[in-house]
C-alpha cells in the first residue's frame, strides 16, 4: 500500500473510544483515544455503560482523528474496525460505525482482530522507534487478555499459551482492590510496590512448584502438564494475597502494604518472565515484542529488557487499546469490497488466528 | 420542611437492565424512607427520548436530576431526607 493511501480505523472493544488514521506505509497521521473514567466508581468496566459512552463519543472521535490527520472522509481509501474479542455491545458500536462510514462511500472495509491489532502495533512507523518486523515472540498482557504469540508473518500469529483464568492486568487490578487502592489499580499498585520488598512475602508463581518437582521433564498431573505448557494463571496469586491479608493483624496489614504490593507484583512479573523465557527457548526466536497495558509496568519492562534478546516495546499509548494498531493490522488484513462486509458481526471471545 | 411526601421520578426504558437495577435500589430505599415513586418510560415522549436515550436510568427528585446510569444510594438518601422524607413505618 502506498504512502498516499489512507486507512481510517475504529476500536471500541472495551472502555476506550478510539479512532486513528494511518497511511499505506504504516505512518501514524492521527491517534485519538477517549477513555471512559465513568467506570472507576464501579470498580470495573460496566459493559452497558461502556456501550452507551461509545455511542455518544464515536462520531466526535472519528471527526477528531480526521481533523488531526488533515483529511476529509473523501480522502480515506480503506475503513477498518475491531471485530473482536471484547465486550460485545461495545464492539458493535465501533464495527457498525466503521461499516456505515465505508458503505456510505462504497469503500472497502477490513474487520480486524483486536489481538492481531496488538501484534501489529509493532509494525507502525514512528519517528522515535523503528518498526519491528517478524519473526518475533509477542507477549500481550492487558486487563482483558494475556497470551504469548509466535509471529512469523505480518497477517497472522499462532497462540503458544494464554491465561487459563484472570488476565495479568486484571490480577493487578484485583490485587490493588484488595490493598484498598481503587480502580484501575495497576499504576497505584506499582507506585506502592516501589517502596516495598518484593521478597517480603512468598506468593505463588504459577507452574514453578510443579516444575521444581520435575514437572518440566515428565509426569501427567494437571499441575505438571500446566508447568510444561506456555499457559498462564493468576487466580492463585490473587487468592494467596487475600489469604495473607486475612492472616495479618490490621496494624501489621497497614504497615506492610508496600511489601505486600511489591511481593504481589513480583509474583506476576516472574510468572510472565518464566513463560517468555520458556517460549523463546522452545521457538528458537531471539526477538520479543510486548503489548497491552501491563507493558507499562516498570518492573516488567526492567526484567524484559535484561533478557539477552532484542526487545521492542511500543510507546504506552500504542500498548494500551488504540485504533492506530487496528489500522496497522488492516494494512495486511484482507479487505472486503462494498457491500460484502455489511453482514459482518462482532465476536466476544476467542483469539482470531486465521 | 414540607408535610408532603417527596416525589421521586425514575426515567427508564423497559428493556434496560440498568433501569431494573435502579428500580430495585429505589424500592430498597422505600423500605427505609417514605416517598412517592413515579416511573416514566422515555419512549412515551420524543423530548424525553432525545434527552435521556443513552443516560437511563435517570433519577430526579422534585424535578431536579440527581443521578444517571445508576442509583447513587448515599446521595439519594441524603437528598430525600433533605426534601423531608420521613422514616417509613416498619413492616409488620
Amino acid at each position: 500500500m502506498s504512502a498516499n493511501r489512507h486507512i481510517l480505523a475504529i476500536e471500541t472493544s472495551c472502555d476506550d473510544t478510539c479512532a486513528a488514521v494511518v497511511d499505506g506505509e504504516g505512518r501514524m497521521l492521527a491517534n485519538v483515544i477517549s477513555s471512559q473514567h465513568v467506570h472507576d466508581r464501579f470498580g470495573g468496566v460496566v459493559p452497558e455503560i461502556a456501550s452507551r459512552h461509545h455511542l455518544t463519543q464515536v462520531n466526535a472521535i472519528v471527526a477528531a482523528a480526521l481533523e488531526r490527520a488533515g483529511l476529509q472522509l473523501e480522502e480515506i481509501d480503506l475503513v477498518a474496525a475491531t471485530q473482536g474479542p471484547g465486550l460485545i455491545g461495545a464492539l458493535l458500536i465501533g464495527l457498525s460505525t466503521g461499516k456505515a462510514l465505508a458503505a456510505a462511500r462504497a469503500l472497502p472495509f477490513a474487520a480486524v482482530d483486536h489481538l492481531q491489532g496488538h501484534v501489529a502495533a509493532n509494525f507502525l512507523v514512528l519517528p522515535e522507534l523503528e518498526p519491528f518486523d517478524p519473526p518475533f515472540l509477542c507477549l500481550i498482557a492487558s486487563g482483558g487478555h494475556t497470551l504469548l504469540a509466535e509471529v512469523r508473518r505480518r497477517d497472522r500469529f499462532e497462540v503458544l499459551g494464554r491465561t487459563l483464568d484472570d488476565a495479568a492486568g486484571e490480577a493487578f487490578d484485583k490485587g490493588a482492590r484488595l490493598l484498598g487502592l481503587g480502580f484501575p489499580g495497576g499504576p497505584a499498585l506499582e507506585r506502592l510496590a516501589r517502596e516495598g520488598d518484593p521478597r517480603a512475602f512468598e506468593l505463588p508463581i504459577a507452574g514453578r512448584r510443579a516444575k521444581a518437582r520435575g514437572g518440566g521433564a515428565g509426569g501427567g498431573t494437571p499441575a505438571r502438564s500446566f508447568a510444561r505448557s506456555l499457559d498462564f494463571s493468576f487466580a492463585g496469586v490473587k487468592t494467596a494475597l487475600a489469604q495473607q491479608l486475612r492472616g495479618l493483624p490490621e496494624a501489621e496489614r497497614e504497615r506492610r502494604r508496600a511489601d505486600l504490593a511489591a511481593s504481589f507484583q513480583h509474583a506476576i512479573v516472574e510468572s510472565l518472565l518464566d513463560r517468555v523465557t520458556q517460549a523463546l527457548e522452545q521457538t528458537g526466536l531471539d526477538r520479543l515484542a510486548v503489548g497491552g497495558g501491563v507493558a507499562a509496568n516498570g518492573a516488567l519492562r526492567e526484567r524484559l529488557q535484561a533478557l539477552a534478546v532484542s526487545v521492542h516495546i511500543p510507546p504506552r499509548e500504542l500498548c494500551t487499546d488504540n485504533a492506530a494498531m487496528i489500522a496497522s493490522a488492516a494494512r495486511f488484513a484482507p479487505a472486503l469490497e462494498y457491500p460484502r462486509y455489511l453482514h459482518l458481526d462482532a465476536y466476544a471471545a476467542g483469539e482470531g488466528t486465521r | 420542611m414540607s408535610d408532603a411526601r417527596p416525589a421521586l421520578t425514575l426515567y427508564m426504558h423497559r428493556d434496560c437492565h440498568l433501569c431494573v437495577e435502579a428500580r430495585a435500589d429505589i424500592e430498597m430505599l422505600q423500605r427505609e424512607l417514605d416517598f412517592d415513586l413515579r416511573e416514566v418510560d422515555i419512549h412515551s415522549d420524543e423530548a424525553l427520548l432525545r434527552a435521556y436515550c443513552e443516560r437511563v436510568p435517570v433519577v430526579a427528585l422534585q424535578g431536579r436530576e440527581l443521578c444517571d446510569l445508576h442509583v447513587d444510594n448515599p446521595l439519594l438518601r441524603e437528598a430525600l431526607i433533605a426534601a423531608g422524607a420521613a422514616r417509613a413505618a416498619p413492616e409488620s
